[in-house]
């Protein structure tokens, strides 16, 4: 354990050279089979960490003992940030947090300040953000999809995910201008209306990645080795899970249900049939059996919303300040990653007094360790890759 | 539960701990005394009919001089209600101090440790609020206070007005209602972009003429193009200059010359159009 490893006693020694050199060790036991505890940063920058996530765990011959998440090494104070922005410029500065789930990050402030100004928003737009929401979230899906399998070994899911991104990106390419940060939602409505034949092509595409979706089945889903890595690994209770706050595909793995698009319907989501996949174990196969899930979920979504969106303006007239009233909103949205939401307390200025950023990634990589302890060092990949998470989504 | 047997419901079972009760788009905000605060997420969490077993958030808010509030929000997925539970945490602004939820919610942990590393709120009972969670360990102050100014701020005010008239470098000619009353508007941006651009061409152009006049004489030139002058790089080079050619490789071009050390083609190519791409940051 680590307590013993800061301070050298009479068992303890240095590794000799190598990449370990200087790191102490501790050994147990005795005879041939003697163990020895060893701590071991996995990451910043590591292949099985997604983007900058540092994990300190400490082992026991292949086994971790403890295990230690360090964030923060892509906080970049969008909180403070925040309070010096104007209401619509937030937009553009909530949407880079998570990185994957551009549009419904936007959406959600986008609600909440509609929701503390009174604004109307048209009924084309409402239906149009559902249909982006959806969009968003298959391609933040598809991503996940690719790089699961990449981490445990399989080299083409990952190129198959983003032959669909690329396709999908360029679709809401054509309406938002942006392939990455949308910045498609406004206070009031959306930038503008969707170009023509959008809805057509989104029609193709539904069919297109529908049938494609098959392909990850087979290729991962129904794959003997994919089953023996993840089935059984890192199993997570849902009294656990909801105690810690974690949300989306993590949390329908364990079997609970909790999805606001269901439980508390925003834009126009109580008008259209929300499948939400579920799991019974909890564990990192049924994680990515939902993910999996949610994509045909939301492309089901997204073809009931196609016949339905009515014509109409999508923008409302703004006043020439946009002034929040005197009070404090919390919106949460069912963002790709899981429950994402918004506080603003504002104090009637042109900027927020404060808002605070719900992450779902935050709450999620807090149950780590979690998961972590006890566990085999290979397991430690089935599981990070199975909580999905995006690392700015839970720095900030 | 409605908010408002929510709040009926909690006001009977909590008595005098609970000092105030806010319900305000359709969500209810209950203020209770700081010491109560754990016995109330417990109250929250265990009690049936509340079942509050969703741990969602939890976050700082300044208060000016009274000091810091903490908001926790509560959700329950089989009732489907919501409860933010408010504290004011005692201390003031000096030395803000709430005891901890750790004990309720496993999840309370890193958010109170990130009220601590933003406002500086001090839970006891904390298992560990150190080392701070998203800033770095030497960082100095508490970043989310109001007293904590941004940096950027600090050292430059903010380029355009938020409004038209209002001061910042905004065009005062910028109609109201059109893009006067964005950031920065965006025909000023275009203008002193063209401007830029105009300025730089200029100078690309009498830099050009001026090196054209420079090259025939091989003693003006410093790098010793004279010794190269029978290659064909020299020779090219030349006849890349004698055709108003500064692309970077000719030997007059080099730093140390007369000239300045910037590149005025690229500076005029930059200063037209070619917005900044994208941050590679797709994972």
């Amino acid at each position: 354990m680590s307590e013993t490893l800061a301070r050298p006693g009479p068992d303890t020694r240095m590794l000799p050279g190598g990449p370990g050199e200087g790191m102490l060790v501790e050994v147990r036991g005795e005879g041939d089979l003697r163990t020895q505890d060893m701590n071991l940063n996995i990451g910043p920058q590591h292949p099985a960490t997604h983007g900058v996530l540092r994990v300190v765990i400490d082992l026991d011959g292949e086994k971790i003992v403890r295990a230690t998440p360090v964030i923060g090494y892509m906080h970049r104070g969008f909180e403070k940030l925040a309070e010096a922005r104007d209401y619509r410029q937030i937009i553009a500065l909530v949407n880079r947090h998570d990185w994957l789930s551009a549009f419904c990050n936007e959406l959600g402030v986008a609600i909440a300040v509609e929701k503390m100004m009174k604004l109307e928003v048209p009924e084309r737009a409402q239906w149009i953000r559902v249909l982006m929401a959806e969009w968003n979230r298959i391609l933040n899906h598809l991503m996940f999809i690719g790089s699961f399998g990449l981490e445990l070994g399989a080299i083409t899911p990952v190129f198959f995910a983003f032959r669909e991104r690329e396709d999908i990106q360029n679709l809401l390419e054509s309406a938002t201008g942006g392939r990455l940060h949308f910045t498609y939602n406004r206070v009031g409505g959306l930038k503008e209306d969707l170009p023509r034949g959008f809805l057509k092509a989104s029609q193709a595409m539904v069919a297109n990645v529908r049938t494609r979706t098959r392909e990850y089945r087979d290729l991962l889903e129904g794959n003997e080795i994919f089953m023996a890595r993840t089935k059984g690994v890192g199993a997570l209770p849902p009294d656990v899970a909801l105690d810690y706050g974690v949300s989306g595909p993590t949390l329908h793995a364990s079997g609970v249900p909790e999805d606001c698009r269901v439980s508390e319907p925003y834009c126009r989501y109580d008008q259209v049939d929300v499948h939400v996949p579920l799991g019974t174990r909890g564990d990192s196969f049924d994680r990515f059996a939902c993910l999996l899930g949610r994509v045909v979920a939301s492309l089901d979504i997204i073809e009931q919303v196609l016949d339905r969106i009515p014509p109409g303006p999508v923008n409302t007239k703004l006043p020439k300040t946009v002034k929040a009233p005197e009070g404090e909103v919390y919106v949460r949205t069912e963002n790709p990653l899981g429950q994402g939401g918004y506080y603003l307390v504002s104090d009637g200025k042109k900027t927020p007094w404060r808002l605070k950023m719900r992450t779902p990634s935050f709450s999620n990589i807090q149950m780590i360790p979690y998961l972590l302890e006890g566990a085999l060092v290979p397991d430690m990949i089935a599981i990070l890759g199975s909580v999905f998470f995006v690392v700015g989504d839970v720095d900030r | 539960m409605q908010p408002t047997d929510l709040a009926n419901y909690l006001n009977e079972k909590l008595g005098a701990q609970v000092t105030d009760t806010k319900i305000s788009y359709d969500q209810l905000t209950v203020t209770v005394e700081p010491d109560a605060l754990p016995g109330a997420a417990r109250l929250c969490k265990d009690d049936p009919e509340l079942a509050f077993d969703f741990f969602d958030f939890m976050a700082g808010v300044d208060e000016r001089e009274a000091g810091f509030s903490v908001v926790t929000h509560l959700y329950s997925v089989a009732h489907r209600h919501h409860l933010t539970l408010r504290a004011l945490a005692p201390g003031g602004r000096q030395s803000p101090r709430l005891p901890t939820l750790t004990g309720v919610y496993r999840g309370a942990n890193w958010h109170e440790r990130e009220a601590y590393d933003m406002f500086g709120i001090e839970f006891d009972g904390h298992p560990g609020l150190l080392p701070r969670i998203l800033t770095v360990e030497n960082f100095e102050g508490f970043p989310l206070r109001k007293e904590f100014l941004l940096t950027s701020r600090e050292a430059k005010p903010w380029p355009g007005a938020k409004e038209p008239g209002e001061g910042g470098k905004a065009p005062s000619e910028a109609e109201p209602g059109t893009a006067g009353d964005l950031p920065i508007s965006t025909e000023d941006r275009a203008a002193a972009a063209k401007a830029k651009a105009e300025r730089a061409k200029e100078k690309a152009a009498a830099m050009r003429t001026q090196k054209a006049e420079q090259r025939p004489l091989p003693e003006d030139d410093p790098h010793g193009a004279a010794e190269l002058a029978g290659t064909a790089i020299a020779k090219d080079a030349a006849a890349g200059a004698v055709q108003g050619d500064v692309a970077a490789g000719a030997p007059g071009d080099l730093p140390g010359s007369d000239e300045p050390v910037d590149d005025p083609a690229a500076e005029a190519a930059a200063a037209e159009g070619a917005p900044p791409t994208e941050e590679g940051t797709d994972r």
